[in-house]
């Protein structure tokens, strides 16, 4: 028979030690950073959303054992984005994701001014998503994740990630012929 | 003329690296991840006597949701274990189905324990069981965050599953099923309640919950632990 008490115990003996905690941060730092800016964080509040993955993540991913450790990162950092725009919209002063992309006209020594330009046209197109379909969308279209993985990864069943995605799609669809027709934006 | 989906795609394209760390961002996210590591540690060595592990789960809790004033949602939803079927399609090409709403349960603000933010006065900040005072049932509110709170109530039902006090276990399990179905350890909450439920010779109970969870979760390393319960037998024999 089982015993009860033993679980917690298991759970509490496997946490993660700090050294596991920079392990996890080295493999993972720049996948839970982009994950963060595609969910529209902030460059200004990226630091901090980060910091607070890893250390949910630290108390979790012993006691979770996930099978894949990226995808359950992507998890906590969604829940952790949507806890922090909560807390944006309750403040007086708050910066957009779109905000901190460079400028079209800045030079930069790795990115062309039309390259930068893409990412600001594409960070306007994804803040006219809801974090729901946001997320759906990063992991289906960056990402290419199947719809049962981003399910899972979301905690959502299928035909939910399906609908979130199509609407998405729509959505954001409309917005670039929109923008196109308006702006004269073109793509390669 | 492209399509609107082909002009979405050809931007996410151009900007595959658009969101990609600096050097300078890792080391400055490290530096800050080390010191609010350490400085959670260091504030609560002393002042909790719940175990190292127990320390690790607040300190960390306490910075996630010490700063936070809740609106909403108030705890973070665990991510479910994920297990890949490397044959499926891709989500980009496949066809979605009929719209359906988000059958997501969530807990309401009111039912969820209030967060006490690390500025609060520690007078005023509600005091941790030791792990040697049995646990009472909780007070409302005194929680210091919801993952705190889920781990207090695992741990109390621990301690009184130890204390051959199945009944008062079980009601601590089913407390933090109530208060948190979708919590970070619903999964170990719900394989302990199998283990409350067999302690307490309730078997068909337990098997019932048992089938559910692995139904759930098939993946799930949990699983080994219902093995070897009452669960298990119904199993084997069937």
């Amino acid at each position: 028979m089982g015993n009860a008490s033993a679980l917690v115990c298991s759970i509490d003996s496997s946490l993660m030690t700090d050294a596991r905690l920079e392990d996890h941060y080295r493999q993972h730092f720049a996948y839970v950073w982009k994950s963060a800016r595609r969910l529209g964080v902030s460059e200004a509040d990226a630091d901090d959303v980060v910091q607070e993955a890893f250390l949910v993540a630290r108390d979790l991913l012993d006691a979770k054992s996930p099978a894949d450790v990226r995808s359950f990162l992507f998890g906590v950092v969604y829940n952790v984005v949507r806890r922090h725009r909560r807390r944006l919209k309750s403040s007086p002063q708050t910066t957009s994701a779109i905000d901190d992309l460079p400028d079209a006209s800045a030079r930069g020594p790795t990115a062309s001014t039309e390259r930068m330009e893409a990412a600001r046209l594409l960070e306007r197109l994804l803040a006219l998503l809801n974090d729901e379909q946001r997320a759906v969308f990063v992991l289906a279209e960056i990402e290419h994740k199947k719809l049962r993985e981003i399910g899972q990864i979301l905690g959502i069943n299928l035909n939910t990630a399906a609908s979130r995605l199509r609407l998405a799609r729509a959505r954001l669809a409309e917005a670039a012929l929109r923008i196109q027709a308006q702006e004269g934006w073109r793509t390669r | 003329m492209k399509s609107g989906d082909d002009l979405v795609r050809a931007l996410i394209e151009d900007t595959q690296d658009a969101h990609a760390p600096r050097d300078e961002d890792y080391q400055r996210v490290l530096t800050k991840l080390r010191s609010a590591s350490a400085s959670a540690s260091a504030a609560n060595r002393g002042r909790w006597s719940v175990g190292r592990s127990g320390l690790g789960l607040l300190a960390a809790s306490a910075l996630v949701v010490g700063v936070v004033t809740i609106a909403g949602q108030s705890h973070l939803e665990s991510p479910p274990p994920v297990a890949v079927q490397a044959e499926e399609r891709t989500a980009a090409n496949e066809s979605p189905t009929p719209p359906v709403e988000p059958t997501t349960k969530t807990v309401s603000v009111e039912a969820l324990p209030s967060i006490v933010s690390t500025s609060v006065p520690s007078a005023a900040r509600p005091v941790p069981l030791p792990s040697a005072v049995r646990p009472a049932p909780l007070p409302s509110g005194a929680a210091s965050s919801s993952l705190a709170e889920e781990i207090r109530l695992l741990r109390a039902a621990s301690d009184a599953s130890r204390a051959s006090n199945h009944a008062g276990a079980l009601s601590f399990v089913e407390e933090h099923e109530r208060r948190f179905p979708r919590g970070f350890l619903a999964d170990e909450r719900r394989v302990q309640k199998v283990l409350v439920l067999c302690e307490l010779d309730r078997e068909s109970q337990a098997r019932a919950e048992a089938r559910r969870f692995t139904a759930d979760r098939p993946s799930s390393p949990l699983n080994a632990r219902l093995s070897s319960s009452c669960a298990a037998e119904e199993k084997s024999g069937q």
